[in-house]
């Protein structure tokens, strides 16, 4: 298969599921794990929150 | 010819597949442990505002928000490992953790919250959070 053959299935994908297009999009730019680890260290603070308010209630 | 073309668009499709999935499954338990952490706010909150109310006594207060002190801790460890990429096992064994503590949280309330109203808002957000981490415990391939 020469390149010009996995283009043109790519193609095919791409043109065929929407979902398909968002998965390659994400693999290349990374986008999907770059918003992952964004949430995840807002989630870091967010936990400490939780306990600074817990702490605060205790009078700690 | 043909069959080789066949088996070149079936490996694409296959390697397509593949990634979207991990992809997905990866989001799917980040979304989860950000419903855990959305959960446990509004517990926290509830038990909060109730206090305030005067309809949950101090020293129950006050060990109830200990334990919100802990799932907090456990929590943000929780976070940091899967921004680590630790293994679902690493993951899973502090669920285990946060299950025990929130089961804590829920008979504690249940022993020493009088108001049935107070007790009922306590008691679903609990719930809902011990749910929540179940669900991201499956969504990891074990139990918690």
């Amino acid at each position: 298969m020469n390149p010009a053959q996995i283009i043109q299935i790519l193609q095919i994908l791409l043109v065929a599921e929407p979902e398909v297009v968002s998965a390659i999009h994400n693999l290349l730019t990374g986008a999907s794990g770059k918003a992952d680890t964004d949430l995840l260290n807002q989630d870091i603070i967010d936990w400490q929150t939780v306990q600074t308010k817990a702490r605060a209630q205790l009078g700690l | 010819m043909r069959t080789r073309k066949l088996t070149g668009f079936t490996f694409v499709i296959a390697v397509v597949l593949w990634t979207q999935a991990f992809t997905c499954s990866k989001h799917q338990v980040v979304a989860t442990e950000h419903d855990f952490l959305i959960a446990v706010t509004a517990a926290q909150n509830v038990e909060i505002a109730e206090f305030q109310a005067g309809n949950v006594p101090p020293d129950l207060h006050k060990q109830i928000q200990g334990g919100f002190l802990k799932t907090g801790q456990i929590g943000e460890q929780v976070a940091k490992l899967l921004a680590a990429n630790a293994s679902n096992q690493t993951v899973l064994a502090q669920l285990t953790q946060v299950v025990a503590s929130l089961q804590v949280l829920l008979d504690e309330g249940n022993l020493g919250i009088k108001n049935a109203a107070t007790l009922a808002a306590y008691k679903a957000s609990v719930q809902a959070a011990i749910d929540i981490v179940k669900n991201l415990a499956t969504a990891l391939g074990g139990t918690a």
